[in-house]
Parts: C-alpha cells; structure tokens; sequence
C-alpha cells in the first residue's frame, strides 16, 4: 500500500511537469506526449492494479483541477483509473519486457483514444471529430516512442526494491515473495 | 482471493467518486472545487515553473528567435506598456469624446495593466494557458490578455496566484473586432485544433462582405466595461476572404500574436464600475 500511494504521489509530479514543460515544448505535430498516462500504464503493467488505478486516478484528478485545465472535472480521473486498473490486470499474465510493451502501447493507444471519444460524448466543444483527428495520430506516435523509455525504468526500479527488499525481509525467500506479494506479480521480471 | 476483493473495493470507490465529480460538474457544484484545486495546483505550478524557467526558454529559443532573457523580457514588458499606452489613447481619441457625450461619464485614467509570465500549458484539446498573476494582483474573470504583438484570449479562473486565459484560438472564444479600415464591425472565432489551419482566426462580418480585403487589419471593438476585450487591442490581419450569397461574411484572419510561444503577457485591470477610480 505505501509503494501505491508513493506511486500515486509520482503521477502528481508527472502532471506538473506536464503542464509546465512538456505541453510548451514546440513538437511537431500539434500534440504532445501523455506523460501522465504513460506512467499509469507503464505502473500498472509493472506494480498491478491496485497501484495502477491509485496512480491513475490521482494522476488523472491533478490533470483535471490544475490550472488551465477546463473540462470536466473527474473526467481524467476516471478514464486513467480504469487504464490503471486495467494494465494492473494484464500484468498478472504477462512475463518479460516485450509482452509488457506491447500492452503498454495498446493501452496507452487506448487511453489517448478513451480521452478523446469522453470528450465527444460529453460535447466538449473543444473536441471535435476534425481535432481529434488532427491530434490523436502525433499523441499516439509521441507515446509510443516514451512508453519503452519509461517502462525500462520502472523495470529497473522495481527490480532493484524488490531485490532491497528480499535482502531486508525476514523470512520468506526472493522468489517466493514475488509470487505471493501483496499485490501480486508485483516487480521483478520473468 | 482476499486481494481480488479488496483490489475490487478500491476500484468501485475510486470509479464512484469519479462518477460523482463528473455528476458535481453538470449540477454546477464544481466552482469550489476547482477554485481549491486551483489554489493548490496553481501554487505548485507557479513554484515549479520558476525552477524550470531555464529548460523552457531553451526549447524556446532554439525553436525560433525569440529569446527569454532578462534583456528581452524587459524590452517586451516595455513593449506591453506602450502598446497599451497607444490603445487607449487611440480608444481616447475616437470614441471617448462620443462615449462621454452620450453616457456623461467622468473621464477614467487609463487602464493599469499587469505583467506576467505564461506558466502552464493546456493539455490535450485544452486551449488554454496559465499565467503567474491571480487575484491577489487584482485579475478578475474576463479581463483582455494581449502581449506585444497583440490579442492573446481572456481571463476565463482566477486563484490567488494564478489565473487561466482562454486563447483567441480556441474554439469557444469570440471576440467583437472592428476593421479599421472601414470601420466595419464583426467578431472573430477561433478555429480550435480541429481546422486545417489551427493557427488562423475566422472573421465574421454581418452583410457588406464585399467590403472585406485582404490585409485589412483587425482590432478589438469596446465591450461594457471592458469586459471580456477592451478596445483597440491589434487582432490581426484578414488574409482569405471566402466567397459567400449569405448574410454574414467570412474571412480568414491571421492572428498577430504567436500563440505558439507565449511567454510575456498582461492583463488589463479594468475598473470596478461602482468605483471609477479603483483601477488606476
């Protein structure tokens, strides 16, 4: 529970730095990287679902309340959850890091596309047929190139805590541990 | 078998407040919530966006020439000043004396304008940015941003520190111009994301749209109080008139500002209009 909430606090910062430095960079394109959804999928996929859907809806709450955010709010929350929670339960049935990216670029596809059909269904009058079409190909690319990056990360921290914590643990051996940890899959590959 | 469960609980819970929000939203219980996270974020935004400032103005600068140094922030400011200057004397000149002659209104100092710096981006099909002036230096709702070059949108939220201006691009943004050369009077729209050309105003003009040429220039018509576009703000210049039998005229207009790489801006205080003096 406390490496989900500490999960959860990282998708705060990934809003930040989105809106502050990632949506001004001049990419071409007319769109930019998702890093806040990228996160949660790349999570979810590596610490399963009860961190995935706690990153996602906090990541996602922080996108709809930070300034100059104008659609609905609870909107994020709740499409970053369910792609939280989602990609929390593929982990339990993948192994390695190549079906990982898989799913990540699947379900960071489907993310950017649930965004975009949300806001068409609630009328948001800034989201168009015509402007989806404009952005969602340049969001997907963007995404997909980031999605690799962080995935390898979050393996590799991961790893290292999982490791950290098989040496500190008291009893119960490294392996075992993965197993039947608290959320389970949770770290380490193959 | 435990954890499914509880794995379950939590998603529900999550899923209802979520649904609960979005509900808030449509009964219009939402403003407090988001003027707290406002609060909140907008402080951390403001805090943050100082500590980057440098990574920014990079981007910035390598992705054209104009820079973000001190030298050039404070020319632009200088600029700021003086363009506002100019607006509200020509505003002075060509519609104060009428203006006072039909409403009898004691003559008002001009307007005080703050700077500021853009701070956040809109994400997504946001079209919108944040800027690091709040209530606290005296921003309400609907008052005009501009930048050196011209219209920037208007001031939509405001929290303490921070407030959030809807750009003149954006699809839900209208603003009343006047042509200055013929005096016509129209409004302008932005295009949103979703247009061909994403970066172009579209100007609408009732009747007469045989009148509308090409490298006629645009400026902000006055509004009551100034509220949402003071007067004699540069839009921009009409560059394609489209051909129409209907009632209102068309054109496309290609804004003056830049609004790609925005980072000095100013608010225009207006007056309270209970107190005349308030503003200045």
């Amino acid at each position: 529970m406390r490496r989900a909430i500490g999960c959860a606090a990282l998708a705060l910062v990934a809003v930040m730095l989105q809106i502050v430095l990632v949506d001004r960079l001049p990419l071409p394109g007319g769109s930019r990287p998702d890093i806040t959804l990228v996160l949660v999928v790349v999570l979810g996929l590596t610490q399963g679902p009860v961190t995935g859907m706690l990153t996602g809806f906090s990541g996602g709450l922080a996108l709809d309340l930070t300034p100059p955010a104008s659609h609905l709010i609870g909107e994020f929350a709740l499409i970053f959850c369910v792609v939280g929670y989602g990609c929390g339960v593929l982990s339990g049935w993948l192994d390695g890091f190549a079906p990982r990216l898989v799913a990540a670029l699947i379900a960071a596809g489907t993310g950017e596309a649930a965004v975009a059909a949300t806001g068409m269904i609630v009328s948001d009058p800034g989201v168009t047929l015509a402007a989806v079409r404009h952005m969602l190909p340049a969001a997907l690319l963007y995404d997909g190139l980031l999605c690799p990056v962080v995935l390898f990360f979050a393996v590799l921290a991961s790893g290292r805590l999982a490791v950290r914590r098989a040496a500190a643990g008291p009893v119960q051996p490294a392996h075992l541990r993965f197993r039947t940890g608290r959320t389970a899959r949770t770290g380490g590959l193959r | 078998m435990h954890d499914t469960r509880r794995t379950r609980v939590v998603l529900a819970t999550l899923l209802a407040l979520a649904l609960a929000l979005i509900t808030a939203n449509y009964l219009g219980g939402s403003a407090s919530l988001r003027s707290i996270g406002g609060a909140v974020f907008g402080m951390a935004e403001r805090g943050l966006s100082s500590a980057v400032r440098p990574i920014a103005g990079f981007a910035e600068r390598s992705a054209g020439p104009a820079g973000s140094s001190p030298r050039v922030q404070a020319l632009e400011r200088e600029l700021i000043r003086l363009r506002a200057q100019l607006s509200s004397e020509q505003l002075s000149r060509r519609e104060h004396a009428q203006l006072a002659r039909l409403l009898r209104l004691p003559r008002r100092g001009a307007y005080r304008i703050v700077a500021a710096n853009v701070i956040g981006v809109g994400q997504g099909y946001d079209q919108a940015v944040t800027i690091n002036a709040g209530s606290s230096d005296g921003v309400r709702p609907q008052e005009t941003v501009f930048n050196a070059s011209g219209l920037v949108g208007t001031v939509t939220s405001v929290s303490p520190w921070t407030c959030t201006v809807r750009l003149a691009t954006a699809a839900t943004a209208v603003a009343g111009v006047r042509l200055t050369g013929i005096g016509q009077m129209g409004w302008v729209t932005g295009a949103g994301t979703g247009s061909s050309r994403p970066d172009l105003l579209r100007l609408h003009v009732l009747g007469a749209s045989t009148a509308v040429v090409p490298g006629e220039r645009l400026v902000t018509s006055a509004s009551v109080g100034g509220r949402p576009y003071v007067a004699g703000v540069p839009v921009g210049v009409v560059t394609r008139v489209e051909a129409s039998g209907g009632l209102i005229g068309h054109a496309l207009v290609r804004p003056y500002v830049d609004f790609a790489a925005l980072d000095v801006v100013a608010v225009v205080i207006t007056p309270e209009r209970s107190s005349p003096g308030a503003g200045g």
